[in-house]
Order: structure tokens, then sequence, then C-alpha cells
């Protein structure tokens, strides 16, 4: 357990606090530190108990200490180890025994502008550790932390790599602004997508208003902290850690075969001309015919490795590494790559002055083949699907066949799949820095004053490009890139006053200035010559696009205020208050103003439950605070004209005008939270349970306010909504056997319920309106008294006497109109959860990983794309061919296949979301190094692993995590819309300590 | 503790100064355009952008007009506009963009009425060429409003931004727009700098056809014939069916027939093309939708259409798209060459549709066909068949043998054939109060009444509340 991280400022102030030398009669005492295994302990504490001096364990665990005379006691103590006293007798040798501390009481975790022991917290902060993180080989970090911890919801958009992933920390606040947390990394807001998980120490979730808050401004959505590996003093540390997986499509679709194909379009072309089309030779030399999915989808190979230097001396500590992730996706010609390189530097440069650096550079590649979306086979995947079994990618040339013209009934939006993986590229590649240094002044014992500056830059570039091979293309290329830079400046001060060894206080206090510009250039143009060029000639093109370029910047000012209070270990406060000061709004809300507070009490403390042996601890917390969303960008409060073009005679003309959005008299969002949290630990500590109950209310929430359209505008925005969030979290870990075998099992639960309050003049907003090939309507709908963005629509009564679908008549009214539509299901889960457990016996460990939701609904425009659209010679589910309505079937799943089956967005394609899924199994083996006469290896594991090997789901198509329409601020949630699929793979891997 | 405090005011001493969050955005905003004259064109240039867009002008509008003609069916999601029988959702919410679509042109143009007075550095013929072109423009927005959706809000440069706003009765929105385009005619540009911005000759034309909508007979035809006399346009000869291209094809910048156009090139291009072509073509470089056909049997107009007038073969193609043998396919916009969509322009006023309104007017006025309004049709037949318009030929008409009505049915006989896929037969049909009698004709189908107005859009009476969704809605929706 390598929990050193987590104590690093606790160290720090160890390692400095033991170069104060004290004038006094001193005597020398010696020894060793080690494990309970006889492993020596390099870098553990040595103090005398109530002072500042001490020293750290050398490289074999040897420590050599003056003490003055009389003292008492002296505390040992190591990150991950149970702290331990040992009275001074007359020996002068003192050989310590650390036990393993598995449950970290006195761990510390980083908060806010700070860090804080577990023991002393009185908000909702949860952990999850570097180690678990890179269980399942993913992209991003957010994809890691899926089930990993209660109340954090992680979706992911699409199963391509790279994908966005969205999050939620105690679900959705916001309808127009970002409902993403804050992340912060190193301290500082941060880009989590440049890191490879593996660059991870840990990762704290700041979940309630006492957490949160100050961040003031950005901590509405919640705040994730993460932390980057450090190095702590003793034996330079080497790492090497490799994997590689093989992923595969966790199922193909059950599709209609050549012959089934043919016989299908016989029935549609009979009920819909009078007369079939293919002859019945035809259909028996029909066989089974092309399947697309096989041209599409491919095994796919994962490869990952990374390297860790970590160690230091008492005055430096080092942590040095580089990663590299590739991904190649399950969809031919789709990749995600990422090289990572990492430095911490951490320098006394006098007993008063401390220097720390911290960088990050980080090189990404994707290529993409955007794939969702579209109907009648206008998008990648929808193509795969719908591609007429009967005929073949290239033509008799072997030019690739153009898909809309193969029968005179073939859709004419239907692009050739095979061409499109082949011919179009879509790359996005970024280079990306963070680097800090910090500069920490302690003047006196107590105090300290930090002052930090931090860097982010991000250049990114995106390569678009179709070939002349492309049917219809004569090349096109389009090249955009960007520029963002974020500056930052942290003034800290930091002050512990302790008053009688009874009540302690730490007051944390500063001053923020962030600001971030953004800067672009695209241009595109089609036509080319050649190939060969790809995007690097744009000038040859024989139609090229102006230009175009754009610039923005905002603003962020803050003071911030923390007070912690301690007495006696028992009763524990916290007050916190910021003020934000940002660029985005008008004039006179420019500034908003968010406090907290929050108490604890520690009732184990108290004597009279010491005879509850049972009971380790128990804590009971109260929070209260308000924070907020940023929900604009920049310049959204000013009528800003923007420029577009018009064609006059054969050239491009400038125009200036108004938007659609009119410009509205913006301040922030305020979500106000309170928390009500147990934390129990029982059976010393074996067996650890926390609690936590939220009321979250935003106000003022950004509203997108719908405009009559002859005012010209589309809408404008208003601080008007109320949203409701209201859930309960549970955690509960145990050490189910503690023999020879090791049995840890843990779960979280975490449950939300969402409600809109109000909305501007009780208004519906309804989610984006899809114009699918036989349906063209929103499906998600926001409405007071709803949840946020469920589904609305038709009710489905069976079939009509032409079988064809009926609906309810709900406002009996005597026909169909959009009165009758209702609500029709909810893609926000009753709750979600994840299961973890690790079993080590000797040297194996076998660890399972469960996760899922439940209650959720998926609206599937891909099976109401697949299924019924009959018209345009799309391929289709083999069962609809089977179970369709005949005069003699009415009782079948699929309508009359004709293309005059007009269906309404309705209940029909509204599917259980619900999985569990087994997301990661693994066995693990930890070579026994010494016996094995490896000695240059500290340590060495071989482990492989299964990722989605099982998902149990009612939902009929690739997979149920998915959320097409996805996004930070979208309300077009719960949506399957030909979704890159998730995969499922076998992993193998080594994890090596020299 | 002291030095603390020191360094805390310092650090606060320094931020202090909220000038830092004002925002100094690298762009201009209302307040403080509309100053100069170049600023002012560049505003006027904006109104002309929303109508243009592919759903509006760019195609859909046409392709909407198109599909209720009586030559000629939509198909796929254009079948239903195709029955007669008022819009289905699809169509709904595509009336509604154009509803959108017009009245954003209208509120760039409120922008220009509104501000450009103010400006300091232009004088005072500048200002109201500029002026002037935005009044025609907002003219030419609500006409098409009013003869699609009747009453309607009447939005000007004091009202922009008044959330509820009731409709407006039709009466008093043409009285709006005919003032519009008086001073629009009086004080707009003779000659236009670059094809496709209007010019007072576009706002006469305009004019005309709003006069021929009241049945002001005689302000019509004096408004047509100033164009005329100008002597600006004339109609351009052809030999063959192919010589067309020189009026329509892609490459064309402008032409004399140009009274005024929605120009469209390469990087900004229509998708007329799309919505009449099949990829299997070879006049659109292997892409289209096919959405329109009609039948060069089944269908009345396109069977009884001589083929000796070239604008027959130049109109139409065989391609079988499997409804039935004798299907064809328009192609008045064609684009061989082809990169993104087509480089065809779309007429909203071309001369021969302006000698037409001449004819019409004139024949109305004289209560029966004179000289000057045969010679006019004439000349546009002419041209037609591959005659030199300008001369007398056999495929003359014979004054003789018109009366008032039925030289009123040869003219608008004419100009289907002249202006097939321009967008016209439907609120010419409407006008004349034919839309029934000619669709019965037609296909035997009886037009519903719902079918004669379009839906106000949901999207305006729900957040108009000066619009009543139930006693405010067109008939039938």
């Amino acid at each position: 357990m390598k929990k050193w991280l987590k104590k690093i400022s606790v160290f720090q102030l160890l390692v400095f606090l033991s170069c104060w030398t004290v004038l006094a009669q001193e005597i020398t005492v010696s020894g060793t530190i080690t494990l309970q295994n006889g492993e020596p302990l390099p870098g553990a504490s040595v103090v005398v108990k109530g002072t500042s001096t001490g020293t750290i364990a050398d490289a074999d665990g040897n420590f050599s200490l003056n003490i003055p005379e009389g003292t008492e006691t002296l505390v040992f103590s190591f990150i991950g180890m149970k702290t331990k006293e040992v009275p001074i007798t007359s020996s002068s040798t003192y050989n310590v025994v650390l036990e393993e501390d598995v449950y970290a009481l006195e761990e510390v975790v980083a908060v806010g502008y700070g860090t804080m022991k577990k023991s002393d917290l009185t908000g909702s902060v949860s952990s999850v550790e570097g180690d678990n993180l890179t269980e399942v080989p993913a992209t991003t970090l957010a994809q890691s932390l899926q089930g990993r911890t209660a109340g954090v919801h992680i979706l992911q958009n699409t199963g391509a790599p790279g994908a966005t992933i969205q999050v939620r920390i105690r679900g959705t606040n916001s309808i127009q602004g970002s409902n993403d947390p804050l992340w912060v990394v190193d301290g500082f807001p941060g880009d989590p997508n440049m890191l490879n998980p593996s660059d991870i120490e840990s990762i704290e979730v700041l979940k309630d208003a006492s957490a949160t808050a100050i961040y003031g401004s950005r901590g509405a959505n919640g705040v994730v902290i993460v932390t980057t590996k450090r190095g702590q003093a003793g034996k330079t540390k080497v790492d090497y850690e490799a994997s590689y997986s093989i992923q595969s499509l966790r199922e193909k679709l059950d599709l209609m075969n050549a012959k089934e194909y043919a016989t299908f379009y016989n029935i549609q072309q009979k009920n819909d001309t009078g007369e079939e089309y293919f002859s019945e030779n035809e259909i028996n030399n029909f066989g089974e015919g092309t399947d697309w999915q096989d041209l599409i989808f491919r095994p796919a190979p994962i490869s990952s490795h990374s390297l860790n230097v970590s160690g230091g001396s008492k005055k430096t500590q080092f942590s040095i590494g580089g990663s590299y992730f590739d991904q190649d996706g399950i969809i031919i010609g789709s990749n995600y790559n990422r090289a990572a390189l990492r430095a911490n530097v951490n320098h006394d440069i006098s007993n008063k002055f401390n220097i720390t650096y911290n960088a990050i550079l980080s090189k990404a590649l994707n290529s993409s083949k955007p794939s969702s979306g579209s109907n009648r086979g206008g998008s990648l995947l929808g193509a795969t699907v719908a591609a007429p079994p009967t005929t073949t990618p290239y033509d008799d040339e072997g030019t690739y066949r153009l898909l809309t013209t193969v029968y005179p009934f073939s859709s004419n939006a239907i692009i050739n799949p095979v061409a499109y993986v082949n011919e179009t590229s879509n790359n996005w590649s970024s280079n990306r820095v963070n680097a800090n240094l910090a500069f920490t002044y302690k003047p006196i014992d107590d105090l300290s004053i930090k002052i930090s500056g931090n860097v982010r830059n991000s250049d990114v570039r995106t390569d678009n490009y179709t070939t002349r091979l492309y049917p219809g293309s004569s090349g096109s290329a389009s090249v955009g890139t960007n520029n963002s830079l974020t500056l930052n400046n942290d003034n800290i001060i930091n002050y512990i006053k302790n008053i009688n060894d009874k009540h302690e206080f730490n007051f944390t206090a500063g001053f923020t200035y962030e600001q971030s510009v953004y800067k672009s250039l695209n241009g595109s143009g089609s036509g080319f010559l050649s190939d060969v060029f790809e995007t690097y000639n744009l000038g040859s093109a024989e139609n090229n696009n102006p230009p175009s370029t754009s610039f923005s910047k905002w603003v962020l000012m803050s003071y911030l205020g923390r007070i912690n209070y301690s007495y006696l270990g028992k009763y524990l406060a916290t007050v916190t208050f910021r003020s934000d000061g940002s660029s985005r709004y008008s004039a006179g809300n420019k500034w908003g103003y968010f406090p907290s507070g929050a108490i604890a009490y520690r009732v184990s403390e108290e004597d009279f439950m010491s005879d509850l042996e049972f009971l380790s601890d128990l804590k009971v917390r109260v929070s209260y605070g308000e924070s907020g969303s940023t929900a604009i960008g920049p310049y959204s409060t000013l009528s800003m004209l923007s420029t577009g073009n018009r064609v006059f005679g054969n050239e491009l003309y400038t125009y200036f005008a108004p938007s659609t959005r009119y410009p509205g008299d913006l301040k922030w969002e305020t979500t106000a939270q309170s928390d009500f949290g147990v934390d129990a630990s029982f059976l010393d500590y074996r067996i650890r349970f926390s609690l936590d109950y939220y009321i979250k209310n935003t106000r003022d929430l950004l509203n997108s306010v719908q405009m009559p359209r002859s005012s010209g505008y589309t809408n404008t925005i208003m601080n008007v909504g109320e949203i409701q969030n209201k859930g309960l979290e549970l955690q509960l870990d145990t050490r189910a056997i503690d023999k020879s075998v090791v049995w840890d099992i843990g779960a979280n639960v975490s449950f939300n319920k969402n409600r809109i309050v109000n909305l501007y003049g009780g208004q519906d907003i309804p989610g984006y309106s899809y114009y699918l090939g036989v349906v063209g309507d929103y499906v998600n709908l926001l409405r007071e008294g709803h949840p946020m963005s469920a589904f609305y629509g038709y009710e489905t009564d069976g079939f009509d006497e032409n079988g064809n679908y009926k609906y309810k008549d709900n406002d009996l009214s005597g026909d169909i109109s959009i009165d009758d539509k209702t609500f029709i299901g909810d893609p926000n889960p009753d709750f979600i959860y994840g299961i973890n457990s690790s079993i080590k016996y000797k040297n194996f460990q076998f660890k399972l990983f469960i996760q899922g939701t439940y209650g959720n609904d998926i609206y599937s425009f891909s099976l109401l794309n697949q299924t019924m659209d009959y018209g345009f010679g799309l391929n289709t589910l083999r069962e609809v061919l089977y179970d369709h309505w005949t005069p003699d079937n009415t009782n079948a799943k699929y309508p009359r296949i004709s293309r005059t089956t007009a269906p309404l967005m309705s209940d029909r394609f509204v599917y259980d979301g619900s999985y569990l899924r087994l997301k990661n199994v693994e066995l693990a083996y930890n070579i026994p190094v010494k016996r094995a006469g490896l000695s240059f290896f500290n340590n060495a594991q071989i482990y492989i692993s299964g990722q989605n090997l099982l998902t149990l789901t009612s939902y009929p198509w690739f997979d149920p995590d998915v959320n097409s329409s996805g996004g930070s601020s979208s309300i077009n949630q719960g949506i399957d819309y030909y979704t890159y699929p998730t995969a499922k793979s076998i992993t193998f891997g080594v994890k090596l300590g020299f | 503790m002291k030095k603390l405090l020191i360094l805390l005011s310092i650090l606060i001493g320094i931020t202090a100064c909220s000038d830092i969050l004002e925002e100094e955005p690298k762009a201009v905003a209302i307040e403080n355009f509309y100053n100069s004259a170049s600023e002012i064109e560049s505003a006027v240039l904006s109104i002309y952008s929303p109508i243009s867009n592919n759903n509006t002008f760019g195609a859909m509008y046409i392709a909407q007009m198109e599909a209720q003609s009586d030559y000629g069916y939509g198909r796929g999601s254009y079948a239903p506009v195709s029955e007669f029988q008022g819009l289905d959702a699809t169509n709904i919410g595509r009336v509604a963009d154009f509803w959108s679509s017009f009245y954003r042109s209208i509120r760039n143009a409120n922008l220009v009425i509104k501000n450009a007075p103010d400006a300091i550095d232009v004088n005072e013929s500048t200002l109201n060429e500029l002026i002037g072109e935005a009044k025609f423009l907002r003219a030419l927005c609500y006409f098409h409003l009013v003869r699609n959706w009747g009453d309607i809000p009447l939005r000007n440069e004091s009202n922009m931004l008044e959330l509820e706003l009731a409709r407006t009765p039709a009466s008093e929105i043409y009285s709006f727009i005919i003032q519009d385009l008086e001073f629009a005619e009086n004080h707009m540009v003779e000659s236009e700098s670059v094809p496709g911005r209007a010019t007072k000759w576009a706002a006469k034309t305009l004019l005309t056809e709003v006069y021929l909508q009241l049945e002001r007979w005689q302000d019509a035809r004096n408004k047509a014939l100033e164009v005329i006399n100008s002597n600006k346009y004339e109609l351009i000869s052809v030999d063959n069916s192919d010589d067309f291209y020189k009026i329509f094809g892609p490459d064309i910048i402008t032409s004399k027939e140009e009274i005024f156009y929605i120009k469209y090139n390469s990087t900004q291009s229509s998708n007329l093309a799309y919505f009449i072509h099949h990829p299997g073509s070879p006049y659109f470089n292997g892409a289209g939708w096919y959405a329109h056909y009609t039948d060069s049997v089944n269908n009345k107009q396109i069977k009884d259409w001589d083929y000796n007038d070239l604008r027959k073969s130049f109109n139409l193609y065989y391609y079988d798209i499997s409804i039935s043998p004798t299907t064809v396919l328009f192609k008045k916009y064609i684009d061989p060459e082809r990169v993104n969509a087509g480089r065809n322009d779309y007429p909203i006023y071309r001369y021969p549709e302006l000698l037409l309104f001449y004819a019409e007017a004139e024949c109305r006025m004289n209560n029966g066909p004179t000289a000057e309004a045969m010679e006019k049709l004439n000349m546009v037949h002419r041209r037609g068949y591959g005659k030199n318009p300008y001369a007398n030929s056999n495929v003359d008409y014979d004054i003789n043998n018109y009366n008032m009505e039925s030289f009123i049915d040869l003219i608008f006989q004419e100009k289907m054939y002249e202006t097939i896929w321009e967008g016209k037969r439907w609120l010419d049909l409407k006008r004349i109060g034919k839309v029934k009698e000619t669709i019965m004709e037609a296909y035997g189908i009886n037009v519903a009444d719902k079918h004669l107005w379009w839906p106000i859009p949901e999207n305006e009476f729900e957040y108009n509340d000066a619009i009543d969704p139930e006693k405010d809605q067109n008939f039938g929706y």
C-alpha cells in the first residue's frame, strides 16, 4: 500500500521540522524500522512526541537521532502504516516494527487548497487509489472512475477510443451550462485527458458543499482532485508496468442474410407497388451474401507502458516518469495514442523556504471514424448495419460501389462503409503542457505562505481528409488549429493555532487569479488534383473556403478563506468562503459569493463509547453551502455581431449580423447543498461504512428562453430555472477474511432523484429534434415536476387493421396529435453501483470488479431506424422478417412491411437500460523475487485480466452503456443513435519494481 | 504578523482594480456598429443570408412549392404535400423553418433601418440607397410570408423586441410592403455593384407583382412598363434546348435576364440540383435525392407540353426510379462538375416573368388582350421555341383568337413552361383563385382547405402570447 502520496504534506512538514536544532542536552538513539515481514522501511519517520525534533530512516530502514534528555516518547510513522508510539527507556536502540494500516484513518487526503487528515474531514470526500485506475485499460481518467466510488455517474458517450466521457457527480444541476465537475490536477484546474491513468497516484472526489464551496463558482458540479505520482526520500525506486490487450466486438447484430434480404424486400415491394422485385430464381441464388459487420469491425490491440523513477534525500524528493498508451479501436482505422512525460521535484532550500516544480507534457493522437447518427445508412455504423447483404463493397472494376443505386428503391443517403473507413480520415492531435512552480515560505513554525504559478498550454490540430476515391469526392480537406493558454496564480496563507492541546485552528486564506485565452484558425478546401497532398496543400484546392479565426478570453479572480476547528479531535467544524469575480457576466453581476459551513462529531471519541468494543470509529457530519456554476461562455452578455458570408457575383462578401440568440443580463447559477453523513467502522476497522444523504437545490439556472420566431431570434438566456437533486450514497468496505487468505470486498451504491422545480413561465424545453428517416421529432423533454431529459412521446396500442401502429388517444380527442404525448421513459438511473472484490492467497491475487446501473431507460434510435424504415432497401434485424404483421400474424413484434408505415416517437423504442457488467476480472501472480533469485527486482507481478466479459442486460442493440448525444451540457440524454460499440477485451500485463 | 498584513494588503491592492473583469472581445457589437457606409453595407448584406439558406431559397422553399404543382410530384417526405390535404409533421417543420428564415432576414433589415440613420459620416444618398435595399428585402420577405400564411405579425424597426405581437391583417401587411417598396424604388441604385445585389428595378418588379396581387392592374402595368423601358433587360436567344444553360448553367454569373437572383457558387452552393437529380444521372456528379419527379404520360401538363417547345427537353429527362417507366426528372439546375452542392442561382425575378406580368396587367386593365400584351407574351413564347424573341415567328399566338379569359389562361400556361421549378406555380394559381380547379383537373384531387394556408409555427404562438394557438391558428391546424 503506497499511500505515501497522500501524506506528502505531513511528510514535508516532518522533513522540514527535522532540520530544526534544539539547543539542549542531548542523547543519541538509533535503530531499524521494518515491516512485519522484516523488510526495512526506508523513509519512515521518527519524531520526539510533541516536538519537531525528528529524522527519517535511510535506505536500509536505519535511523539515528539526537534527542533532548528527558524525552519520554518517540513517534514512529510511515505512510500507510499505523503510527506507533514507543516510550524511551534507558536503551539507546529501538528496533520498531510498523503494522500496515489497512484502513488508513490517519491518511491525509487532498482537499481544496490544502490537505486534511481523513479523520478530520467534515465534508463528503471519496478517494480512489491509483492502482484501481489502471485495472481496466482506458483512454481517459474519467472512464477509469466508472463504478469506483459512490455519487459519481460515468457514462461513456460512445465506445470509440478517446471518446468523451460524461461525468455527473450527484446528478444533473444545469440545463444550459456544463454539468462536468471541476478537475484539479496537482493543485490547479486542469485537463485530466492529458494524463494516462498510470500517471496518477490518487483521486479525491469532493462532493458536498463544505468540500466544494472553496472552489466557488466552479464547485457546483463537484470537484475531482487528481494527484500525480510523487517521490519520497529513500532508496531510488524504479517501477515499470506494461500491458497488452486484445479487444473485440462484444456482440454482432443478427441481421438478415442475402436470401432473407431479397425475400424481405419482395414483401415490401409487393405491399407498396404490387409487384415483387426479385425473381424466385434470383432469391434462390442468393446465399449468405456480405456481412458488412465483418468488413468494418476487427479485433484490436491496446498496449500500455509506464515507467516511474522516484526517490530522494531529506531535502530533495523527485518522481520522474513516462507513460505510453496506444489503443486501436474495433472499427477499422480508429486509434488513440498518448505519451506523457512527468516530473515532480520538491526541494527544501533552507528550513524556511521550499520550492516545488511539477510538469506534465502530453502528446496525444486520435484517429477517429465518426460513426454515429444519421438515418437510412448515412453514417458509418448506420451503413454497416443497413447495407444490402446482396451486394459487395466494390464493383466489377474494383471501385467503390455506390450503395445508393444498387436497387431502384435504395436509400439515397446510404454511404459505402468500406469506402468510408478507407478513404476518410479524421485526425486530432494535441500537445499539452501543464507546469506548476510553487514557492513556500515559513517565517514561523505554524505559518506558511505559498505562492504558486501554473501554465497550462494546449495546442490542438485537426486534419480531416476525404480522398478522391471516396464516391462523389474530388478530395476535400480541412485543417483546424487552436491554442489555449491558461495562466494561474495562487497565493495561499496557512496558519495553525493550537490552544492548550484542546482547540486546534487551521486558517487558510488566499487570493487567486486565472485567465485563459483561446485562439483558433481553420481552413478548408476541396477539389484536389491528387491525394498525395492530404491536408498539407490547401492552396491547391479548386475551391477554398475562407479561413476562419477566433479569439476568446476570460478572467476569474477570487478571494478565499477557510477555518478548520477541532476540539480534542472530537468536535470538528469547517467554515469556508469564496468570492469569485468573472469577466463573463454582466456588469453588476460579476461577483458571486459562496459560503459554506460544516460540523462533525466523532461520537466514538467520547468516553461513554469506549465500552463498545465492536465500534472502532463513528462520525456524524452535517454540512451546508453554496457553490456556483459558470454556465456561460465569454461574451454571452454582449450583443455581438457575428461574421458570415454570402455570395454576390461569384465571390463571397462578408456581412455582420447578430446570432439567433438574444443576449441576456446574466449572473451565476447557484447550487445550495445540504449533506448529512455518517462514517462508521466496526471490528477494528474491518468493516467500514459511509453513508451520505444530500439535497441539492440549484437556482438561477440559466434557462434558454424561447423567443417567438418572428422576432428573428430563436432564444435568449435568463437566470430563472430551478432543479433539485436528492440522493443517498452508501459505501461499504470490508475485510471479510483476514487469514492466510485475505478477502477484501467493497461496494458502493448511489441513488439520485432529479426534479425540475421551475422553468421560465412554465415553458417546456424540448430536446433536440432528430430527423430520422421515418420520424422527425424530439424525444427528451424538460418539464416542471419531471426529471431532467425524460422521454416524451406517444404510447403505442397494438396494430390497426392495416398492420400499422395504433397510438393511445390520451386526450380523448378522437385523433392522434401532439396532445396525446406523454412521459414514456426516464434516462436517469434509479441507482448506480460498483462492487469490488480482491482475494489474496500466498502469491496469488484474484480480483473482480462489477459495475452497473438500474432503472434507466434508453431511447434507441438505432433500433427505430433499423427496424421501421422499410422503403429504402436497408438491411434489418433477422427477426423483423420472421415476426412482422400480416393478416395471419396480427400479434407480431413488428408492423406490416411497407414504406408507408409511419411510426411516431413512441414508447415502442424505449428500452430498459439497466445492466450489470463484469467490468474486470483479474488473476495476478506475484513472483517471489527473492526466492527465485531475481534479487535485482523488488517486486514482480504478472497478470491476466478480462474486461466486459459479461454484461447482463435486456437491451437488444450493441451495448447499454451508451449516451450518443451526451455532453457536459446536453439535455439529450439516454439516446442510442448508431453509437460506436463498446468492446470486450483480454489483457496480459506485468508490473516490475527495481 | 505585521509583515504578513503588509503582504496581504499588497496582494489585495494589486487586484482591487476590477477593470480586469471587463470583457474586450475582438469583435463588434450592435451598440458600436452601423457607423460608416461600409459597416452599414455589411449589415445590409446580412439580410440576404437567412433567406438564401438552403432551407429557404437555397432549395427547400422551392421544393415545397414544386411539390404542390399540377406538373410534378414530391417523393418521400414530400409525397404528403402532393396529396394537397394539408401538411404532415415533417412538412409543418419545414414551413416553420421558412417562417424563421424570413423573419430573421426581416430582423436584420430592421436593424439597418433602425440604426443606419444615426450614422455620422455617411452622405444621405448612400444612406438611402442602403436603407432602400433593406426595405426592398424586408418587403420581399413579407410578400412571401403574407401569401403563404395570411395575417402575420408585422415586425418593424420599432417593435423588433416585443415578445407579444398579434397577427396583423394581410391588407395592412400589403400597405406596409408598398410603403417599403415605394421608398426602395425611389432611393435604390440604378445598377448593381455586383450581381445579386438588388436594384430599384428589382423593387419595381416586386412592386408590380404586389400590385397584381392586389388587383391594382393599372399600377402593375405602369410599374412593369418602367422596368421594360429601362432597357436594362433583354431575352437571351436560344437555338437548342441546351442553350438554356446560358441562362441557368452553373457557371453563369449573370445574364441580361436577371432582375433579381439569389446567387450561389462552389463554396456557398444551393441544393436545387440535389432535389431534382438521381445520382445515376450525368447531371450532378453522382449525387441527388430525386425528391421530385413527374411523368411524361401520366401527368397531363407534361403530356400536353409540345415537344417543339425547347423548354420541354431542356427541363426534363427520363429516369427510371421504379415508379413508372415513363417517369421523368427535372433538370433546370445541373452541375456536372459539382464539388459540394450546386452552383446554380435561384431566380427570384427573371425578365420573362416581368414581361408576363406586363401582359397580364395590360390585358386585365383593358379587359382583353392588347397588341402590346400579346407581343410581350409572344416574346417569351418565341424564345421558348428557339426563335428570335424580337421578330414575328410562325409560333406566335394571334390576338384575334383570344379574349380576356383565354388570354389570361395562355399567360399562365406560358408562365408554367417558362418558370417550371422556379417555385412560381402554386402562388400564381393561388393569386388567380384557380388552385382547386387546376388540381382537380390535373389529378382529380380535391384540395383541402387546410392546404391553402400554412400553419403558424408552433414555436411562434408558444412564445408569443398575443397569438392564441386555438383562435389565431390558420384553418385546419
